[in-house]
């Protein structure tokens, strides 16, 4: 509102300069500067410094940097973030050395029998028995030579396992057909005769008995095999399960501490903002 | 759908925990942010530091800003804080010792002057020029000069950002202006005038301001 304008006025020289004055003031000072040569060249000179420095461009920012939400970082985070070694490689391990020793144990306590022979992998659980030697009391037959099929009938050497039963059954039927022979013997002159007739005879009955207390012996491992591989496979989920809680549990320990960590750096660094804000 | 919203909305919406929003504010403020860097500092290493800086700085006390100001504003005087934390620090340290009888601050002043621009882009003289009398601005004058000529803000809002009254506003604008046209002159630009031990005093003594 100022009518007069002095060359001390520098105030109102800026203001007309960069436009921000009332018109009453522009014509003020426009009114000074038709008079006075010096404030016009300093006007003018202004003007020469202000088109210079329109000239002066920074360069072009490469900035690029953005604000990622912690959730989208934290799986990929490479910072504060704890070593998590055993989250990976060792439950693995651990399962698979869990399942070995579970595996072995239960072997053991299923008497398990594992046999790699000509007739391939052979797996078997249980405890041998004799073979069940009352079978053997419907025996009527007699004869020198029956034993000697018996034991001919025996499996190829191959099936080991069953040579223990076979032995056992064949020393009770030499027991009892030897009791058999010396009562006939006593009660019959001609028993010589009628033993060879008898033989076919005894020799099939026998070897039915046998096949029968085999396959019988057969179902009951596999029972047996069946159940224990049932108890393993729940003792593995147990211990897995079991396992899973404490990874988890140490998991969440971890991240507790990291979290109080980060709080606690995130604190401190408000700190130092707020009071370099208030400096 | 974000760059049709107020820099306002944008941080609403920021604070109730969307982070494109804040990226989109970045993107639509930090060239300014980095300019006004830039021209205080003189030096594009540090600028981008500090624009980095503000708008860190401004995501975290996003929850502190209540719209009192304009967002702008607000980070622009984030920016200008940091400027001139920058310049302290680096006055504060001193590289090579220097021997007796020589002015550090001018020493520091001319050779950063020199170096700094020329190391940084190979520029025409004039530009070149520029950044240099702007260097040899105080710190204050060289605020309202970038805040006025490179920004367009008014006296007001200058007077705010920098915490000071209009009319020093007006005077710091004034003084920068006449040191910025003798340090141009002097690298022949404008109505050509001898350097001389003269102006090289009264240089100081503007410094000292």
């Amino acid at each position: 509102m100022k009518q007069q304008f002095g060359c001390a006025d520098k105030e109102m020289l800026i203001g007309y300069l960069y436009g921000e004055c009332d018109a009453d003031d522009r014509r003020a000072v426009e009114a000074h500067l038709a008079s006075c040569q010096e404030c016009a060249d300093e006007v003018a000179a202004f003007g020469g410094v202000r088109q210079a420095l329109a000239e002066w461009t920074p360069p072009n920012p490469v900035t690029g940097f953005r604000i990622v939400r912690e959730e989208e970082e934290a799986p990929r985070g490479q910072v504060l973030r704890p070593p998590r070694w055993w989250q990976r490689s060792l439950p693995a391990a651990a399962r698979v050395a869990a399942a070995v020793l579970l595996f072995f144990g239960g072997a053991a306590l299923a008497n398990l029998d594992i046999h790699y022979g000509a007739d391939g992998l052979t797996v078997r659980t249980g405890w041998r028995h004799a073979a069940p030697a009352g079978a053997a009391g419907g025996v009527v037959a007699q004869s020198a030579p029956a034993p000697t099929p018996v034991s001919a009938s025996a499996p190829s050497p191959d099936a080991a396992p069953w040579r223990t039963d076979l032995i056992a059954l064949e020393r009770q039927l030499r027991g009892d057909l030897a009791g058999q022979i010396e009562s006939v013997r006593a009660a019959s002159p001609q028993a010589g005769a009628t033993s060879g007739m008898d033989d076919p005879r005894v020799l099939a009955r026998v070897r039915a008995l046998i096949d029968d207390s085999i396959a019988r012996s057969e179902q009951r491992q596999q029972r047996e095999f069946a159940y224990r591989v049932a108890q393993l496979q729940g003792e593995v989920g147990a211990q897995r399960r079991a396992d899973l809680i404490k990874l988890q549990q140490g998991l969440g320990w971890v991240q507790g501490q990291t979290g109080a960590e980060v709080a606690q750096q995130r604190q401190l660094i408000n700190y130092l903002l707020t009071v370099s804000q208030k400096k | 759908m974000l760059v049709g919203l107020s820099d306002e909305e944008l941080v609403a919406r920021s604070v109730g925990g969307d982070p494109d929003s804040f990226n989109q504010l970045i993107k639509r403020w930090e060239k300014p942010i980095y300019a006004l860097a830039y021209r205080n500092l003189g030096r594009e290493d540090d600028a981008r530091d500090v624009c980095q800086e503000t708008f860190l700085r401004a995501f975290r006390a996003l929850d502190g800003f209540k719209g009192q100001a304009k967002f702008s504003s607000w980070l622009y005087r984030i920016a200008l804080n940091l400027c001139r934390d920058w310049v302290r620090r680096q006055r504060r340290a001193p590289v090579v010792a220097t021997p007796d009888g020589v002015d550090l601050v001018e020493l520091a002043g001319e050779g950063e002057g020199v170096e700094r621009v020329d190391e940084a882009v190979a520029r025409q003289d004039l530009s070149r020029a520029v950044a240099r009398a702007m260097r040899v601005l105080p710190e204050e004058q060289r605020a309202a000069i970038v805040l006025k000529e490179y920004h367009g803000l008014t006296f007001q809002e200058i007077a705010e950002l920098l915490n000071c009254p209009l009319s020093t506003v007006k005077t710091r604008l004034y003084q920068g202006l006449i040191v910025l046209r003798r340090e141009l002159e002097k690298s022949g630009i404008g109505s050509a005038s001898g350097l001389g031990v003269e102006t090289k005093g009264k240089a100081r003594s503007a410094r000292a301001i």
